[in-house]
């Protein structure tokens, strides 16, 4: 684009003369150097400049964001096959956390307000002013992600483990002074805002470009491009989404100083106002690439404009209203749930209007009219993975479906379909269409664009099967700590090997991007029209294009009457499906909503458990026919009717009994809020994992309750439970014969990669086994030595200061199920390094065995932990299991 | 004899056209979806909780390609 004449009747402000002047200096400097020159556009207008400089650094985020997710799989994959982890739990989380957060912000929605940007300049042939304001918003914008990575040390080691690592989900009050164990540096709140004030700037500037046209065309306008009423919608949704989160961060920021009301449950609300926005402002990004690009490819209007239009009104009505279906298991009024998933059911209908508009464009396309590169290959993945992940999206939003999917893998691989398959798919499809006009230059090599879109298929594809199969074995998402089943195991690697060829295989585009600029031939675009431009430039995409890029005259044949027919046949199929399915699900939806939000009315002789979820263990404090109060341990009896009612502590935790014979437990426990669940124990007396499955910090696949189930009266042994496979609860931990065990534990201080620990089985009498924690286990990511010193051989050094015993006891405890403790029949102080022998003469019964109460962890290497760094702290269970002794 | 015959499709004209390729995205696309969700068939509330979503998404997808189908061209 070249630079247009501006009409100057009077200087503009000094200080903008003062910027002009300095960025006039610095350009002039830099485009000496080709390098400089070529990557970032320095001899071009200042439109195209600095879209190129969004370019750039959404690429950097995005390898940045990439390479971070290798903090967390690698280390997955590690534990999946018993190698040494090398990253701390922080380390960890961090990554995992950042991975989302840049992917997101810095690579997906900066790429797709430089994209949107340029693309409305150009299309609607304005003059961009506002040069500063356009800049200001890009600088915010990235600072606000360096402000969201969080302080690091330089000196005297390196340390960036003090990432604010809120991530992408929001588990209010996770990360606030004074209410949380885990604190993040105030950081993090500053990035937030920030960020909202940067692409607020972004969105007043389209506004003003938007109103600059409307006024230059004012009465010559009969329609809008129909991508342009997306466009729009994203003006819109970007306000209305990005004020939400300001207004939270700016409430967390307040509380963070002590300053204001606290309302974990109301903040989460408010916070997923933007969180649900957000995924469809980024969602815009293949809707508009369809829109825009697939009439021009097949060289005729859309298939129905009015069917466009409504489709824009009403998902831009719809979007902004959707927040409570990302919190269905916490304790909201029912009628808000229920309206709710009614709600996101009809935002359905905007999707299915674009889609089949979209579709019916290309019909009447002949083969030869076609042609399929790479901009056409791109959109047709987005397609498929739209219907991939978009059709899981009315899973997800049944209410009493989601009790089964919340927070498992499957919401990863949905997630991911979206995210991948769908909008960055059709991102690419973008790129490959306007990429060369920023360039001015013609796509390189189109064997280099058809490799990256085959192994880029291939990649996110597998990956999302394999968080799929994860998910419906009930695998937690962003979980280190798993059950290492065959099956897990290998899903886990195979999960592994599709992140690196997703990876891989943007090497093939950043070569292609890289020869383009410094070896393309160069985009000469005179005498041609906009629709002919992109065609040509995608044509650059093809290794031998045979379909002319000219526009052709299109005489309309099929009257409007007639396709609007087919239109409206199809939205009142639509309509009549999501009627009967909210008829269907709502019974179900409101029971299980007013479960969670109101006490059970339980029967006789029912349990009742008071649960609070403490960073990183519950608290159980049970009454009825079993009193007790314990630590990750939860006793009824078989078939029993348990009535739960829960709460947490610093952050917001999540109870999870993942049966498969039996209907799942998932209830989001909130600080400050209480959540209910009535549901009747297994009928087989056994031993039943219950993972917190929030993820509240970076010990959370430590926190892991067991419900042990004892038999209605007298013993019972475990046969049963082994043989039906422990009702399909995955995490249940696995069944051994007491006498002769050797557990060993490993880096995470879990006995044989297991939490609980192994259920050990013996016959009344002397049981006797052993235990072993090796030297080697110790290290910065166990919780057992609290050394979190820069030096490497810290932890080692403290074993060796005190004998290499800690102040802590192993031992196995009768649990008493009248008097509600339990009882020590033997133990001794925690070795490390030493062989350690376990006897005791047992009757019938059930014991816990190990260390049985919380291990206090602080994270605070060489001193750094402050209030504006951040700091971490917790209570870990982890050396712990069952012993059942029967006949 | 003698008359001049219809003219037949180019042959770069012949063969799979882009609206049944997409077509076939839409169903590959759909039939994913299906499979993730009815891959929670051994859950004992999935008749109840899940089943109807899950049939009136495949419903959908049947009205869709048939409709679609029957539709009349963007010509």
């Amino acid at each position: 684009m070249a630079e247009q004449p501006v009409a100057v009747f009077q200087p503009p402000p000094a200080v903008v003369r003062f910027f002009d002047r300095t960025e006039e200096a610095i350009r002039s400097r830099l485009a000496k150097l080709t390098f400089f020159q070529r990557v970032f556009q320095l001899d071009r207008d200042w439109m195209t400049r600095i879209t190129m400089l969004m370019v750039v650094a959404s690429v950097f985020w995005g390898i940045v964001g990439a390479f971070d997710i290798f903090g967390f799989q690698p280390q997955v994959t590690a534990f999946a096959l018993g190698q040494p982890l090398h990253l701390s739990n922080q380390a960890i989380y961090s990554s995992l956390t950042l991975h989302g957060i840049r992917m997101l912000f810095g690579f997906a929605q900066q790429l797709e307000l430089a994209l949107f940007g340029i693309i409305f300049v150009t299309a609607f042939g304005l003059t961009p002013r506002h040069k500063w304001a356009y800049y200001l918003s890009v600088i915010l914008f990235n600072l606000s992600l360096v402000l969201m990575e969080g302080p690091f040390y330089l000196y005297p080691q390196f340390n960036d483990s003090y990432f604010p690592a809120l991530g992408w989900y929001f588990y209010s009050p996770l990360g606030i002074r004074g209410l949380s164990a885990y604190i993040a540096s105030p950081l993090w709140y500053f990035g937030w805002i920030a960020l909202c004030v940067a692409v607020l700037i972004w969105a007043a500037w389209m506004v003003v470009h938007f109103l600059d046209w409307w006024r230059s065309h004012r009465g010559q306008v009969r329609r809008i491009p129909p991508f342009a009423l997306f466009v729009i919608a994203l003006v819109v949704l970007i306000p209305l989404s990005y004020v939400t989160v300001l207004a939270s961060s700016t409430w967390d920021l307040f509380n963070y100083f002590g300053v204001g009301p606290v309302n974990p449950l109301i903040n989460q609300v408010l916070f997923w106002f933007f969180g649900h926005g957000f995924v469809y402002i980024l969602f815009l990004i293949p809707i508009t690439a369809f829109y825009f690009l697939v009439p021009i490819f097949a060289k005729r209007p859309v298939y129905s404009y009015r069917a466009a239009v409504a489709a824009a009104v009403i998902f831009t009505v719809l979007t902004p209203v959707l927040s409570i279906h990302h919190l269905y298991l916490t304790p909201v009024p029912p009628w808000s749930a229920w309206l709710t998933m009614t709600l996101t059911f009809l935002i359905v209908i905007p999707s299915a209007i674009t889609f089949f508009t979209v579709w019916m464009t290309t019909k009447g396309v002949k083969k030869g009219e076609w042609q399929w590169n790479a901009v056409t290959l791109f959109l047709l993945l987005s397609f498929a993975g739209t219907m991939a992940g978009g059709l899981t999206g009315p899973d997800n939003n049944t209410l009493s479906f989601d009790i089964d999917l919340h927070n498992t893998m499957f919401i990863v691989s949905h997630f991911h379909a979206i995210a991948l398959l769908s909008i960055a798919a059709g991102g690419f499809a973008v790129v490959y269409a306007a990429f060369p006009l920023l360039a001015g230059r013609l796509w390189y090599s189109p064997r280099l664009a058809q490799a990256h879109f085959v192994s880029t298929a291939i990649g996110w594809s597998g990956l999302v099967m394999f968080m799929d199969l994860l998910g419906s074995d009930g695998i937690l998402r962003r979980s280190l700590i798993f059950p290492l089943t065959p099956a897990v195991v290998n899903d886990q690697v195979w999960l592994t090997v599709f992140v690196i060829v997703s990876i891989g295989a943007q090497v093939f585009f950043a070569a292609n991007v890289l020869l383009t600029l410094f070896k393309g031939e160069l985009l000469t675009v005179q005498g041609l029209s906009l629709d002919e431009i992109v065609r040509k430039m995608a044509q650059s995409t093809h290794p031998k294009p045979t379909v002319p890029i000219s526009d052709e005259k299109f005489v309309r044949r099929a009257p409007r009457a007639r396709r609007e027919g087919a239109e409206r046949a199809w939205i009142t199929v639509v309509v009549v499906l999501i009627l009967g399915v909210i008829v269907a699900t709502s019974p179900l939806t409101l029971s299980d909503s007013t479960t969670i939000g109101t006490p059970a009315d339980p029967p006789a002789g029912s349990e009742y458990l008071s649960l609070v979820n403490y960073q990183y263990y519950w608290g159980v404090q049970e009454s009825g026919p079993i009193v007790g109060s314990f630590s990750d341990v939860m006793v009824v009896h078989a078939g029993q009717w348990v009535a739960v009612n829960a709460t947490a502590q610093g952050a917001t935790g999540g109870f999870y009994l993942p049966f498969r014979n039996l209907p799942v437990v998932d209830i989001q426990v909130i600080p400050d809020a209480m959540s209910y669940w009535l549901f009747q124990a297994p009928p087989v007396p056994g031993v039943y994992a219950a993972p917190d499955s929030e993820y509240n910090g970076p010990w959370f696949g430590q926190d892991m309750a067991a419900l042990v189930v004892l038999p209605d009266t007298g013993t019972s042994s475990l046969a049963s439970y082994q043989s039906s496979g422990g009702e399909g609860d995955i995490y249940n931990p696995p069944v051994m014969a007491a006498n002769g065990a050797f557990l060993i534990a490993d880096q995470e201080g879990l006995f044989d990669n297991s939490v609980p620990g192994p259920t050990l089985t013996a016959t009344p009498g002397t049981v006797s086994f052993q235990y072993y924690i090796p030297t080697s286990s110790i290290g910065v990511d166990n919780y057992l030595v609290n050394v979190t010193s820069t030096d490497p051989n810290g932890q080692l050094n403290y074993l060796a200061a005190h004998n290499y015993t800690l102040p802590y006891h192993l031992g196995i405890y009768a649990i008493n199920t009248t008097e509600g403790d339990l009882v020590p029949v033997t133990t001794q102080p925690l070795r490390i390094g030493s062989v350690l022998n376990e006897s005791a003469t047992l009757a019938a019964g059930v014991y816990v065995y190990g260390l049985v109460s919380p291990v206090p962890y602080v994270y605070n290497p060489a001193g750094e932990s402050t209030w504006m760094t951040g700091s971490q702290q917790g209570e870990i269970m982890g050396l712990w299991g069952i012993l059942w002794v029967s006949p | 004899m003698g008359e001049p015959m219809s003219k037949g499709a180019e042959p770069a004209d012949r063969g799979i056209t882009p609206f049944v390729w997409f077509g076939v995205a839409i169903v590959v696309g759909a039939v994913w979806a299906l499979f993730m969700g009815l891959s929670y068939y051994n859950v004992p509330t999935f008749t109840t909780s899940a089943l109807p979503t899950i049939a009136g998404v495949a419903v959908a997808v049947v009205a869709f390609l048939a409709i679609g189908a029957w539709a009349p061209a963007n010509e």
